[in-house]
């Protein structure tokens, strides 16, 4: 049963990273993310996703500061910030934000503010999607490692 | 993902239009600078050639009057010279007859008034007057007048008997003198007794002549005896001798009488210029002037046309100074127009036209193609830009499509993975199979482009031939054995066994030519054979010859079906590798050993120039595709790629790289028959002075267990027993070659033989085709007769060669004799050496496939204990790439900020290597790179200096760690950047394992590996 129930979370997850994929929200970055993880670091994909959304939240925080509440567009700071999100962005597989921050950097460049508002709200749109995505995505991983973990170690083997 | 690429591309297009707009741009500016003068005044040309047409009419113009002034004068002075010659000569007449007439009065006062009585009457006179007349051309007729006063008249008449009469001849009035003439002239013999006095002409002269004592001339008048104009000429007659200066009334006093003679001024001139050239053109009037306002005319007619605007006037001096006379002259027709003046101006005119529309007409050809040439140059530029955009694209969107696509391979990977059902794995894998094909596709469009682009370089590594093409062909292994095709290659022994060239290309050649021959050939072979191209010289005759007589035979071969002559006894469209032409070849390599040889190749020449040709015996190429077979994107027919697949720009990519090695790639291919591809391309011979680099080649490291044995190889067909031999030669094996069963049974020998003179072969490889048509009898004889004289040492191994077995064969075949392991063809020496290792029970199974070691593995070899440093400001990236790197096995520090970095690699440190973020805040990775770099140069430094103090511590390399960049940009010049400032090499963020095994291996395996080994 229980085996059988890991089973279906591997599909699920399958199907959840085939959508994700689809949708260019992920890359092939994403998955070697998942080759790095081994016996030594076990949570290494969870933690750098952690890392990740704690260090984009700060600056998606900054840069709406930025645009939002200050008169003075700084926009090469935003054009740093946003280096900063592309790099983390392009290191975990996240495509789509990578992209959208291309553009919204694009926008700094030209001192573009409706074009950087747009790109902001797109961003943080989204960032939310990843987000729950993720979140969606390792919680249906946390439960099959349970299941997996109480599975005969025959099957284990086979897997 | 579309959105990504869309923005990818636009920012491509930011950053690369901007440059070619800029440059486009500063082409316009510099082109307007660059007009030429004339272009510059391209509006003058016609102002141009109106100016000189008026210039030039001008002058035509002034030099038409000046050739016509000058005429002009010349006409004058004509004139001139023509009416004083004229005057002059009228003149020296007139007044030799005034002369004479002068002479004859002082005839008449010496002979009629001193001689008493008078020695002359009328008929003396009239003698002599007529028998002088010829002194005298211009007077009509002379006369002598008495004076006779009017008191003596009476006496006179008396004396001569007639009375004086007037001009009338009428008898005389009364009148105080007359002047009766006395004598005449025949001619004038009617002048006879009348008196002189009595014409008032004659009487003012007579008068006239008394006071001055000089010839005294009338005005003109119309003579008596003629209608002519004439004048008359008086001369008086003295009786006494006068004193020195007389008074008037002392001449009078003495006057005895006149002389008087008429002239007849107009025939006078008539004569006169009859006597003249050129008195047509000339016309003269002579006129008396004496009363200068009405001008008497003597000759001439008062109303005479002529040319009126050219008129000369001589003075007449004909002796009396009381009378004026003069001569005009001028011509009688006007100036004639002056053609030859006017035909020179106008040819002068016409040419200097001519010129000015010559030199017009040139410099509207100069600014036209001057404008044409301006023209082409912007489109040059314009399409040199559209090249360069072209080349961006094509590398901007290929790289697009190569990511997207790793993301749809690694998802069916991970799909093949999961459990599927036999039909959605066989979806998968077709999906994959497709994916593949599609990257190899773009991979080749890179390729085409960068060729395209000039960017493709070359490398010069040194690498064995021989393993590549095993290599190859153990690619299409899979392939040929499924389709039961023989596929072979053979190695000319003259080539080298390492070469320096760019052994990937070379192999994407060959991968090219024989992937194309699989996928075209259905039976038969395809044979790769390499040798030097100057060795096919000897051979190329033996071609022709076939080629000759060869029209029948091959007819008799199709016909037959069968021909022995090539690999698989199929026919090929090229006869160069039948085996006619193959035995020189091989023939040719028996004479010498092979070291010999090969030293000798190598070490004469820097360079080899190789000759490889794959042949097979495909579906041909139609004759009417055969001159666009290396275009791309061209194939043969467009319904080859709906049988056979492909895209067809495999053939223009190994042109290229076969022209880029400095060859040519050229084919033979005859429809249903068969292609034979041959390309030459040039390598470098490998020096073996640098012995170092051996161990990093690919080179095969091939048993050498099996040196010395002997082998008889069993095959009908000679070129297959010769591929068989080559890669038997490799192995260190003799082989001897046998086309029958029974003709190897010869060899080994027969019962009793001498064992010393004969081959003693280990081995017996018998070729499948050449085991079924023999009868299965002579082997058992055969072995047999082994067993029985034990003559043999041993009994030979027997293996049996084959494309493909079936295991009913396959079990025949072990009941037969043969050994267990049938070596599958395509022929390898690797796979030839594994199988005898297997046959033979040589114990060295693992030293194959460990020399070939894929990324992930090599990569753990590489980095495993190495100390790496990351420096990367962005946590997750730090964390991402220490995670990579910590999975080969490397020990991994991280530092958040260049300045962190410096601090950690103050010397001395411990890292071997350090991964640099490029793009960060404070303190980049340039700068970073820079002062680590300069720090290590300055302890280079002090250490060099010390090294003089402690001389062992040279063994010590220099301080230098490799810098690895770290960036998401993977434009070029980002990595020109990174060299730049001292960096070793460059991975692209986020980590792929190909690409950071690139860079790593490339400092890591000479640093490191090199001095351990």
């Amino acid at each position: 049963m229980l085996g059988l129930g890991s089973d279906l979370l591997w599909a699920d997850m399958n199907r959840l990273l085939r959508l994700l994929f689809h949708e260019g929200v992920l890359d092939e970055h994403f998955l070697q993310l998942h080759h790095l993880q081994d016996e030594s670091s076990p949570n290494f994909v969870s933690e750098v996703i952690n890392m990740y959304f704690h260090e984009s939240e700060k600056l998606l925080n900054n840069l709406r500061s930025l645009l939002i509440h200050t008169h003075t567009h700084d926009y090469n700071k935003m054009g740093i910030h946003l280096n900063q999100l592309i790099g983390s962005s392009s290191s975990i597989g996240a495509k789509r934000l990578t992209t959208l921050c291309l553009a919204f950097r694009a926008a700094t460049h030209h001192s573009n503010r409706p074009g950087c508002l747009r790109a902001l709200e797109m961003l943080e749109h989204e960032y939310c999607y990843l987000k729950n995505k993720l979140h969606e995505l390792f919680h249906i991983e946390q439960q099959r490692a349970l299941a997996a973990a109480a599975r005969y170690p025959l099957h284990n083997n086979n897997q | 993902m579309g959105l990504g690429l869309k923005m990818k591309i636009q920012e491509m297009q930011q950053k690369h239009h901007v440059p070619v707009a800029l440059r486009m741009h500063d082409q316009n500016g510099t082109q307007k600078r660059k007009y030429t003068f004339i272009q510059k005044n391209r509006a003058l040309i016609p102002l141009f050639l109106f100016v000189w047409i008026l210039v030039m009419s001008y002058f035509s113009w002034f030099v038409f009057n000046k050739m016509d002034a000058d005429d002009k004068v010349r006409r004058k002075e004509f004139l001139e010279t023509q009416c004083d010659q004229r005057a002059r000569m009228l003149q020296d007449q007139f007044s030799v007859s005034v002369n004479h007439v002068h002479a004859l009065a002082i005839l008449v006062s010496t002979f009629h008034y001193y001689r008493h009585p008078s020695a002359i009457d009328q008929g003396t006179f009239a003698e002599y007057t007529a028998r002088t007349a010829f002194e005298r051309p211009l007077l009509s007729g002379v006369a002598y007048a008495q004076r006779v006063v009017h008191s003596e008249r009476e006496t006179f008449e008396k004396q001569h008997g007639w009375i004086i009469k007037t001009m009338e001849r009428e008898p005389s009035q009364l009148r105080d003198e007359y002047a009766p003439v006395i004598f005449a002239q025949e001619t004038v013999s009617y002048l006879e007794s009348i008196d002189m006095m009595s014409g008032k002409e004659d009487r003012e002269n007579i008068l006239r002549a008394r006071a001055t004592g000089k010839a005294v001339l009338t005005s003109p008048f119309r003579l008596l005896g003629s209608h002519h104009l004439g004048v008359v000429l008086t001369f008086p007659v003295y009786k006494s001798k006068l004193p020195l200066n007389p008074t008037l009334e002392e001449r009078i006093k003495a006057t005895a009488g006149y002389v008087g003679g008429s002239f007849d001024v107009e025939s006078l001139v008539e004569n006169l210029l009859g006597q003249l050239a050129g008195n047509q053109a000339i016309l003269v009037n002579v006129y008396d002037v004496t009363n200068s306002s009405t001008p008497l005319i003597m000759y001439g007619s008062q109303y005479e046309k002529g040319d009126m605007s050219l008129v000369h006037e001589s003075k007449l001096d004909f002796g009396d100074p009381y009378r004026n006379h003069t001569m005009i002259c001028r011509y009688h027709q006007k100036a004639p127009t002056n053609w030859m003046a006017l035909t020179t101006v106008s040819l002068v005119f016409v040419i200097l036209l001519l010129i000015g529309y010559i030199l017009y007409g040139a410099g509207n050809h100069i600014v036209k193609v001057e404008d044409d040439f301006q023209e082409m140059e912007e489109l040059k530029v314009r399409a040199e830009a559209a090249d360069v955009a072209k080349s961006q694209f094509l590398a901007t969107v290929s790289h697009e499509i190569r990511t997207p696509m790793n993301g749809i391979l690694g998802m069916l990977g991970l799909l093949l993975d999961t459990e599927l059902t036999s039909t959605q794995r066989d979806y998968a894998q077709t999906a994959q199979a497709c994916g593949k094909a599609l990257i190899t596709l773009i991979n080749e469009v890179l390729d085409r482009a960068k060729i395209e682009a000039g960017k493709l370089e070359l490398e010069a590594v040194p690498f064995d031939i021989r393993s590549i093409l095993d290599d190859v062909l153990s690619l299409f292994s899979e392939k040929s054995r499924h389709k039961g095709l023989e596929l072979a290659v053979f190695v000319s022994d003259k080539v080298p066994d390492i070469v320096m060239g760019d052994p990937g290309r070379f192999r994407q050649i060959i991968t090219n030519l024989v992937g194309n021959s699989v996928k075209f050939t259905e039976r038969g072979h395809i044979f790769v054979k390499v040798h030097l191209a100057e060795s096919t010289k000897p051979t190329t005759n033996g071609t022709c010859e076939t080629y000759l007589n060869g029209v029948t035979d091959e007819v008799g071969h199709i016909s037959g079906g069968c021909n022995s002559k090539t690999l698989s006894g199929c026919e090929a469209a090229d006869e160069r590798n039948n085996w006619e032409n193959f035995k020189h070849l091989i023939a040719d390599e028996e004479f010498l050993s092979d070291s010999v040889k090969k030293v000798a190749c190598s070490e004469a020449y820097d360079q080899v120039r190789l000759m490889v040709c794959v042949e097979d015996t495909g579906i041909g190429i139609p004759f009417s595709a055969q001159d666009r077979i290396f275009m791309p994107f061209v194939q043969a027919d467009s319904s080859t790629s709906r049988h056979y697949g492909g895209t067809g720009i495999g053939l223009s990519i190994s042109k290229c790289l076969v022209e880029l090695m400095g060859g040519q790639i050229n084919f033979i291919s005859r429809p249903q028959v068969g292609s034979t591809f041959s390309f030459t391309a040039n390598f470098g011979t490998y020096k073996k002075n640098l012995k170092t680099d051996v161990k990093k080649l690919n080179v095969e490291d091939l048993p050498s267990s099996f040196r010395g044995l002997r082998a008889i190889v069993v095959d009908g067909k000679p070129v297959r027993a010769a591929v068989t031999r080559y890669h038997l030669k490799r192995l260190g094996i003799q082989a001897k070659v046998a086309n029958h069963i029974k003709k190897a049974v010869s060899l080994c020998g027969k019962n009793g033989s001498l064992a010393s003179e004969l081959f003693q072969p280990d081995i017996v490889f018998v070729e499948k085709d050449s085991w079924f048509s023999g009868e299965d009898g002579v082997f058992n004889i055969w072995q047999l007769d082994w067993k029985q004289n034990g003559h043999m040492l041993k009994i030979p191994q027997m293996i049996l060669l084959a494309t493909n077995i079936s295991n009913g064969e396959f079990d025949k075949a072990k009941a037969t004799g043969f050994s267990d392991t049938v070596i599958m063809k395509p022929l390898r020496s690797s796979m030839v050496a594994a199988c005898l290792q297997q046959v033979l029970g040589m114990g060295k199974k693992k030293q194959l496939g460990k020399d070939m070691p894929n990324a992930p593995t090599f990569l753990k070899s590489l980095l495993c204990g190495k100390k790496m440093l990351v420096v990367d400001d962005n946590i997750v990236n730090r964390r991402v790439a220490a995670g990579a790197l910590k999975k080969f096995g490397a020990d991994v520090k991280c530092a958040e900020s260049g300045k962190a970095a410096l601090e950690m690699l103050q010397l001395p440190h411990n890292f071997d290597a350090c991964f640099m973020d490029i793009q960060m805040p404070e303190m980049d990775g340039f700068e970073a790179t820079r002062r680590i770099r300069m720090m290590e140069s300055k302890a280079n430094e002090q250490e060099m200096n010390g090294e003089c103090e402690e001389g062992k511590r040279r063994k010590r390399s220099e301080h230098h760690l490799p810098i690895l960049a770290m960036t998401a940009d993977v434009i070029h010049a980002t990595y020109e950047e990174c060299l730049k400032c001292g960096m070793d090499g460059y991975v692209s963020k986020p980590f792929e394992e190909e690409n950071l095994y690139q860079a790593v291996a490339k400092f890591f395996n000479s640093n490191h590996i090199s001095p351990a080994s």
